[in-house]
């Protein structure tokens, strides 16, 4: 097992753990999907393991959820909100159950039904076409590609060449603990000696407190998704600072069919796109 | 000689008896304060850090006098060790050397220590707001009982030091 895998599944109880340990490919394990009455599910390599002697009860759940919020409810309440919770490690846990609302707000996620457990895994070196193309076309980049093809794998190892190669000084809003999976102001993965990492905090707001206080040469976001997100880019991008972002898109006309995305198309705050193709290789084009 | 002896022998055993028993009252109060010292320190750190519950009792650990303190710790090491909350709290309570709480000011650790991270942050102030006026209370009543207690366990210890050695000698 890889450390990665290690640390992910260390939120699973003790047999469980050492069952998926010893499934065939868990080494390469991107997934645990636990569904209430089902058997455990892995994906690896693309392909679906079932684990038939291991079905999923209510009280497993109630455990799990337990141990990734490190028994502490009101600490993952922010992100449960929004249905799922950040790992150490920056493995990521993803929810459904029934939504609580208060207000029109929803403010937890009660009897939960599924979980799955993404494993983050940083990949030294994917980037490196990429950054070379901005050492020769420095200019605010936009990665776009479908859910799950490695928008944000590919970020965090652009972010630590263009830091380490390149020495800009680029500042990072992880709002959701994904890009550095900062711990005790540690950050646990490698994002380059010139960085620096502001996490939990909302786009909007990181945006205006790093251009007060860091002078960054790069800011750098995962998913932009949020209008106020596309305003405070288009606000800071006057102040001659550059944009490293992600955005949930397959294609470059897929980005302009979102209203959200057409301001900032219309603002060209962005200039290179970097497409991210099915076989996980970069696309790199002027926009 | 021997008789004398003897008598100061019981007089004193039976007096220091009582003196501890009394001594107790003064043990259990100054805990009782620790405990609600620790739990407005949680209260501060759960809501200005909001850093999770095993991290939380650690640094209040560090803050506070021995039993508390040490109560503290092995329930956060209780629960890196996956024990689940209930069993974490009653282990921690039933480990803990030196822990003289009275039975109700011990039954509201222990629910408190059973419910802490179940909830949102609303919650959680509202388990240590309760939990807090159920330990003042016990303070109170201990504070109240102390004085003549304390003094009766004293004279009651003398007494029946007395009564032994007319009894004996």
């Amino acid at each position: 097992m890889t450390d990665e895998v290690r640390q992910a599944l260390q939120i699973l109880p003790q047999r469980l753990r050492q069952t998926v340990g010893q499934a065939p490919q868990a080494n390469a394990l991107e997934e645990v999907r636990l569904r209430s009455g089902t058997a455990v599910r892995l994906f690896a390599n693309g392909k679906e393991i079932a684990l038939p002697r291991e079905c999923v009860t209510q009280e497993l759940l109630r455990d799990v959820l337990s141990a990734a919020t490190e028994h502490s409810l009101y600490a993952a309440q922010g992100t449960m909100r929004q249905g799922f919770i950040t790992l150490a490690g920056g493995h990521r846990l993803g929810l459904c159950g029934t939504a609580v609302e208060k207000d029109g707000q929803v403010t937890t996620l009660r009897d939960i039904s599924s979980m799955n457990l993404r494993i983050a895994t940083q990949r030294f070196g994917c980037a490196d076409r990429a950054a070379d193309y901005l050492w020769t076309h420095p200019a605010s980049s936009l990665i776009i590609g479908p859910p799950a093809r490695g928008k944000t794998t590919l970020l965090r190892d652009l972010i630590r060449q263009i830091s380490d190669r390149f020495l800009w000084r680029v500042c990072v809003v992880d709002e959701r603990f994904e890009l550095a999976c900062c711990q005790n102001g540690q950050p646990q993965l490698r994002i380059g000696a010139h960085t620096d990492v502001l996490s939990g905090v909302g786009k909007r707001l990181g945006i205006e407190m790093l251009l007060r206080t860091m002078n960054p040469q790069w800011i750098a976001l995962d998913e932009i998704t949020a209008e106020e997100d596309v305003e405070a880019i288009v606000r800071a991008s006057y102040c001659g600072v550059r944009f490293l972002a992600t955005a949930h898109a397959a294609s470059a006309d897929e980005l302009l069919q979102r209203p959200v995305y057409q301001k900032l198309l219309q603002a060209k705050v962005f200039v290179n796109l970097l497409t991210l193709l099915p076989s996980r290789e970069v696309r790199t084009e002027r926009m | 000689m021997l008789k004398i002896i003897g008598v100061c022998l019981i007089l004193c055993g039976a007096g220091g008896f009582g003196v501890a028993k009394a001594m107790q009252f003064y043990r259990q109060l100054r805990q009782l304060r620790d405990c609600v010292s620790a739990l407005e320190i949680l209260k501060c750190e759960l809501n200005y850090t909001l850093m999770p519950l095993p991290r939380i009792c650690r640094e209040t650990a560090s803050r506070v006098k021995a039993p508390v303190a040490q109560l503290l710790s092995l329930y956060a090491n209780k629960l890196d060790n996956e024990l689940p909350r209930t069993k974490a709290a009653a282990q921690a309570i039933e480990e803990t050397r030196g822990l003289t709480l009275p039975s109700d000011a011990q039954l509201a650790l222990l629910e408190l220590l059973e419910g802490l991270g179940r909830y949102d942050l609303d919650g959680e102030n509202r388990l240590l707001q309760m939990s807090t006026h159920r330990l003042n209370a016990a303070l109170e009543r201990i504070e109240k009982e102390k004085k003549p207690l304390a003094r009766g366990y004293a004279a009651l210890g003398l007494c029946t030091g007395l009564a032994l050695v007319i009894l004996l000698v």
